[in-house]
């Protein structure tokens, strides 16, 4: 039925004579407006790499180049001294994470064999107690920090361990012995900051406990 | 170069019908869609002999048309669309004779008028498809909508019209 509607309108056509008419005019227009185009097929097409731009002036590529300079002595100058900023930072610190997950990242990537990547590995173990010893310091050592601290520190010693172990099995002995001494010298050095993570650690889940048993109770 | 003159005129033979009911049913004036016809098969032709034969002349005459249809809603505003009923008072029948659609006894301008009614989205895109005849994909290129929202328009476009015819019938 719809269909019926189009053919209909499909009989809307210009007449003959319109038609015929239409024709002339445009054979006519053709005439006065003959044809411009050249086929470029064969013609070697000149590239635009190789034409020098009207505007082109040496004086603004050579302030171009200051400005690129600028803007990376100041990207260094702003990333290195976030870098170098975040050695120190503490953890609760804005830049805590840089250094966790950029500095110490890129250490361990520089270090080239197994042992030197222990080495780092122990560097790293060594600076969460640091920071356990800084934080206790300035009295923010907290139930809250600790927990964390004390959770990096426990998966650093573990790695250590695993990787000495695993330089014993390839044979190099001494290096695993070098190793281990380091670490243990180190971890006496620092039990008491070890201790009190442990203290902190504990204090939390005995809270947590006497919650749940105040709320089982209501 | 004679090529592109001849195919030019060829074009001129199989497409000019389309352009003319194209531009009258979009400006219901017969006489302006007679000098529009004209003025896109110029500007086509200034086109060719500028640049060289277009890849799909077709789409390219209706899409000249089309653009030449904007400006004069632009400068006039859109020409108004006599309702069904207005077409009724004019001494259209619709068929109240047993056996008798109203359909059969509805001229082509009636046929406009009944596909002029529904919004304008579908009214446009059903006849590109149905009296133009152009591809799914050829209205897509002239509109600058996509394929599937053209078959959309196309499919709820003749459910309205179906709806129309029904409620007219009664």
């Amino acid at each position: 039925m719809d269909q019926e509607i189009f053919k209909k309108i499909k009989k809307e056509t210009l007449t003959e004579e319109e038609k015929t008419e239409g024709l002339l005019v445009l054979e006519n227009f053709i005439k006065t407006n003959p044809i411009e185009y050249v086929e470029t097929k064969n013609r070697p097409i000149k590239s635009p790499y190789l034409s020098k731009s009207p505007y082109f002036n040496m004086f603004f590529m050579r302030q171009k180049m200051f400005v690129s300079a600028g803007i990376a002595v100041l990207f260094i100058f702003i990333t290195g001294g976030t870098v170098f900023a975040a050695n120190s930072s503490l953890p609760g610190d804005i830049l805590y994470p840089v250094k966790i997950h950029l500095n110490e990242k890129v250490e361990s990537l520089v270090a080239v064999g197994a042992k030197a990547q222990t080495e780092v590995k122990i560097k790293h173990t060594i600076e969460r107690l640091k920071e356990a010893e800084e934080l206790s310091d300035q009295n923010k050592l907290d139930e809250n920090n600790a927990p964390e601290i004390e959770k990096n520190f426990s998966t650093r010693t573990k790695e250590v361990s695993q990787d000495v172990a695993k330089i014993k099995d390839s044979g190099d002995e001494k290096s695993a012995i070098e190793l281990n001494a380091g670490l243990k010298q180190f971890l006496d050095k620092h039990q008491e900051i070890i201790l009190k993570l442990g203290e902190k650690q504990e204090e939390k889940e005995q809270r947590n406990k006497s919650k749940e048993k105040s709320q089982g109770k209501n | 170069m004679k090529d592109l003159e001849k195919t030019f005129l060829d074009s001129y033979n199989t497409h000019s019908d389309q352009i003319f009911r194209f531009i009258f049913f979009k400006l219901n004036d017969r006489e302006k869609a007679k000098d529009f016809t004209q003025e896109v098969f110029m500007k086509t032709w200034v086109y060719i002999s500028k640049n060289g034969a277009v890849e799909n002349d077709k789409a390219f005459l209706y899409k000249i048309a089309n653009n030449l249809v904007i400006d004069e809603y632009r400068k006039k505003g859109r020409a108004s669309v006599r309702s069904l009923d207005e077409l009724m008072e004019d001494g259209q029948d619709f068929g109240e004779n047993p056996g008798e659609s109203w359909i059969d006894k509805m001229d082509g301008e009636g046929a406009l008028v009944l596909i002029k009614n529904l919004p304008e989205t579908y009214s446009e895109i059903l006849f590109m498809r149905y009296v133009e005849e152009l591809g799914v994909s050829e209205i897509a290129a002239i509109t600058g909508k996509s394929v599937n929202v053209i078959s959309v328009r196309i499919n709820r476009g003749i459910k309205r019209l179906k709806e129309i015819i029904k409620s007219k019938k009664i």
